[in-house]
C-alpha cells in the first residue's frame, strides 16, 4: 500500500513539472530526437551558406543551399528532371521487384533444406564478399550497355543480403513453432505461409532494408559506368558541364528518395514484427 | 472422416463422467514391450531413454505419469504425440499403431509455444486453420474456450503481453479447440507459481468435467508434482529412474468432482504418501519410512 502512494506522489510531481512549463518547451522535450537531428543539419546547411556568401568557398566549386533551391525550381518547373527520375526510379523498382521475388522464396528453401543450404553456403559468401561493382564488365560483355544491364546490376547488388537475412532467419526458426506445426497436423502450405515466413519476416524486413540501399548505390554506378540516363548520369554530365548547382540538386534528389524508402521499410517493420521487439 | 474418429457422443458421456464405467470400458491406447531411444548425432552411440514399457490405458481415464527428472516421461509422451519414433514394441491407439501426429491426439507443450506474431484468438485458431476446419461454428468453439480459460477478454492480445498463467490457458484452448480425443500434456504447469498452479489445475479439472466443451475424454499428463497427481488423476503411473520402466500403477479412487478442499482430506493425502513412497522406491533413493512420517505429521 505504501509503495502504491510513494509512486503516486512521484507522478503528481511530473505532473506539477510539465504544467509549469511552457508548451513549446514541452514539445521539444517529446520530440527532442527529431528536434536535434533538424538543428544538426540546419547547422550545416548555414554553415554552407554563410561561407559561400562570404566568399571563403567557391560558389561555382561548393554551389550553397540558396542556389540549390534556386536550381531544384528550374529543375521540375522545366520538368527535365523527370526524365532521370523515372530512369533510375525504373532500374531500382524493377531491380528490387525481381529481387524480392527471387530472394524471398530462395532464402526460405535454402533455410529449411540443409543440403542445399551447405552447397551454396561457400559461393553465395563469395558472392557477397566480392565487391559487385566488379562483375560490372562481365554483365556488359555479356549483355550490352542497355536497360537490362542496368537492372542486372541493381540485382546482383541487392539479392545477395536478402537471400542471406532470409536463410539466417529460418534457421534461426524456434523448433518449438515446427513442433506445434507438426502436432496441429499443418501441411507444408500452411507451414510455409503461416509459420515459416511470418517468423522469419523480421529478417527479411531487415534484409530489405540493405537490399534498397544497395540497390540505390547499384543503379547509380550502373550509370556512371552506362551513361543511359538516370539520376547518377545527370548529376555526372552536370558536374562536368560546371553546373555545381544542379549536380548538387540531383544529389538532393537521392538522398530524399533514399531516406523516403527507409522510412518506408521502417513503418513496415514496426508495423508487422512488433511482436519480435517486444 | 472426422466420424471414423469420433465415437458417438453419448457413450462417451457416460464414459468419461462414470469413472467406474470407465474401468470396465475396452482399452484405448496399449503400450506393447516399448522402447524408445536416442542416437547421439555426434558419436552414434544409442541410448535407451525408456525400455520395456507395457501397460494399457481404458478409454475415459485421466492417466498422470510421474517419474524423476530425466526418467524419459516427455520421450515417451512425444512418442505418443507422434513426434518421436519408438525404437522397439508399438504404441497401439484404439488398435491402430501410431506412425505420426494425428488429428485425435492433441499435445499441450511444456513451455506455451504460442506464435508471438498471432493475437490469442489466432493462436487458437491456428490449430483449426492448420486442419482445414475453420468455419463459423468452430471459430464459436474457440471464443467459447477462450471464454471458459478466463481469456475473454484477452482475445486480442499477443502472448508477449500476457503473463505465463494466460499463456498457459491459450496453450490449453489451442489443444482443445480441435475435439481432441486424446489429450496429452507435458508437465503444463511446470513453469507456474504454486497460486497459479492450483488456480490452473482447477481450471483444467473444470474443462475436464465439462465435456461437451473439453471433450477430451483421454488424458495423458505428465507431472513430477505429486499433489498434483492425485488431484487430477484416475489412474497414476510411476516410471523409474532413467531409462524409466514402470514401476507402479496406482488407481486413485477419489470422488469426482473434486475440489480444492480434497487436497486437504485423509485419503488424499495417503494416495501422496503411497505415490512418494513409490517414486523413492524406484529411484533407489531416500528411506521410504521416513518420508512416509514426514508426510502423515
Ligand atoms: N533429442 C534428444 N536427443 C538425445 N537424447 C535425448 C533427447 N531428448 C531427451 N534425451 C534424453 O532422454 C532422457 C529422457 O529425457 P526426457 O526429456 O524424456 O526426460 P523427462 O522425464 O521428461 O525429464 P524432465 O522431467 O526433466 O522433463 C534424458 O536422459 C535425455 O538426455
Ligand atoms: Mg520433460
Amino acid at each position: 500500500m505504501s509503495t502504491a502512494t510513494a509512486d503516486d506522489r512521484i507522478s503528481v510531481g511530473n505532473a506539477e513539472r510539465i504544467v509549469k512549463e511552457p508548451a513549446w518547451l514541452r514539445w521539444m522535450r517529446v520530440h527532442s530526437k527529431v528536434v536535434y537531428g533538424i538543428s544538426g543539419v540546419a547547422i550545416v546547411l548555414i554553415a554552407w551558406q554563410v561561407t559561400s556568401t562570404l566568399g571563403l568557398v567557391n560558389v561555382t566549386i561548393a554551389s550553397d543551399p540558396i542556389r540549390v533551391i534556386k536550381a531544384e525550381i528550374t529543375l521540375f518547373s522545366s520538368g527535365q528532371i523527370w526524365g532521370p527520375i523515372g530512369v533510375t526510379a525504373q532500374e531500382v523498382g524493377w531491380g528490387m521487384l525481381i529481387t524480392l521475388l527471387i530472394s524471398i522464396p530462395l532464402g526460405l528453401i535454402l533455410g529449411r533444406v540443409t543440403a542445399l543450404y551447405d552447397m551454396t553456403e561457400p559461393i553465395i559468401n563469395v558472392l557477397n564478399s566480392v565487391p559487385y561493382v566488379l562483375f560490372l564488365p562481365v554483365i556488359i560483355f555479356w549483355f550490352g550497355i542497355g536497360q537490362q544491364s542496368r537492372i542486372l546490376l541493381v540485382i546482383w547488388a541487392a539479392t545477395m543480403p536478402l537471400i542471406i537475412n532470409t536463410t539466417a532467419g529460418v534457421r534461426n526458426l524456434n523448433s518449438d513453432y515446427i513442433r506445434v506445426a507438426k502436432m496441429c497436423c499443418a501441411g507444408k502450405w500452411t507451414f510455409y505461409r503461416s509459420v515459416l515466413f511470418p517468423a522469419t519476416l523480421p529478417y527479411i524486413l531487415t534484409g530489405i532494408r540493405l537490399s534498397i540501399a544497395r540497390a540505390l548505390v547499384g543503379a547509380i554506378v550502373a550509370e556512371f559506368f552506362l551513361s543511359g540516363g538516370g539520376l547518377g548520369y545527370f548529376v555526372q554530365t552536370a558536374t562536368s558541364n560546371f553546373d555545381m548547382d544542379s549536380a548538387m540538386a540531383g544529389i538532393f534528389i537521392m538522398a530524399v528518395a533514399a531516406v523516403v524508402l527507409t522510412r518506408l521499410i521502417g513503418r513496415l517493420e514496426h508495423r508487422y514484427t512488433h511482436w519480435s521487439q517486444g | 472422416m472426422e466420424g471414423t474418429i469420433f465415437m458417438p457422443r453419448d457413450e462417451e458421456h457416460m464414459v468419461a463422467l462414470n469413472s467406474s464405467a470407465a474401468k470396465s470400458a475396452s482399452s484405448y491406447v496399449k503400450v506393447d514391450r516399448v522402447s524408445i531411444g536416442y542416437r547421439s548425432r555426434k558419436t552414434g552411440i544409442y541410448k535407451d531413454a525408456v525400455v520395456d514399457l507395457n501397460f494399457e490405458i481404458r478409454r475415459g481415464e485421466f492417466v498422470v505419469i510421474i517419474g524423476t527428472s530425466g526418467c524419459g516421461k516427455t520421450t515417451f509422451l512425444e512418442a505418443v504425440a507422434g513426434l518421436v519414433p519408438v525404437s522397439a514394441g508399438q504404441i497401439l491407439l484404439g488398435g491402430k499403431p501410431i506412425k505420426g501426429p494425428g488429428r485425435e491426439r492433441s499435445l499441450v507443450f511444456q513451455s506455451p509455444s504460442l506464435f508471438p506474431w498471432r493475437n490469442v484468438r489466432d493462436n487458437v485458431l491456428f490449430a483449426l486453420q492448420a486442419q482445414h476446419n475453420l468455419n463459423s461454428e468452430t471459430r464459436q468453439r474457440a471464443e467459447d474456450l477462450l471464454e471458459l480459460v478466463g481469456l475473454k477478454d484477452a482475445m486480442g492480445s499477443y502472448p508477449h503481453e500476457l503473463s505465463g498463467g494466460m499463456r498457459q490457458r491459450v496453450n490449453l484452448a489451442r489443444a482443445l479447440v480441435t475435439r481432441p480425443e486424446l489429450l496429452l500434456l507435458d508437465e503444463p504447469f511446470g513453469a507456474l507459481d504454486a497460486q497459479t498452479r492450483s488456480v490452473m489445475q482447477e481450471e483444467l479439472v473444470n474443462v475436464w468435467q465439462a465435456a461437451d466443451l473439453g471433450e477430451a475424454r483421454n488424458a495423458l499428463f505428465i507431472t513430477h508434482d505429486v499433489e498434483e497427481a492425485v488431484y487430477l488423476a484416475d489412474r497414476i503411473l510411476v516410471f523409474s529412474k532413467a531409462p524409466a520402466s514402470l514401476a507402479a500403477d496406482i488407481t486413485v479412487e477419489l470422488p469426482r468432482p473434486r475440489l480444492p478442499d480434497h487436497k486437504r482430506s485423509r485419503e488424499f493425502v495417503e494416495y501422496q504418501d503411497r505415490v512418494l513412497r513409490e517414486l523413492y522406491a524406484s529411484s533407489g533413493g531416500a528411506p521410504a519410512v521416513e518420508i512416509a512420517e514426514e508426510v502423515a505429521e
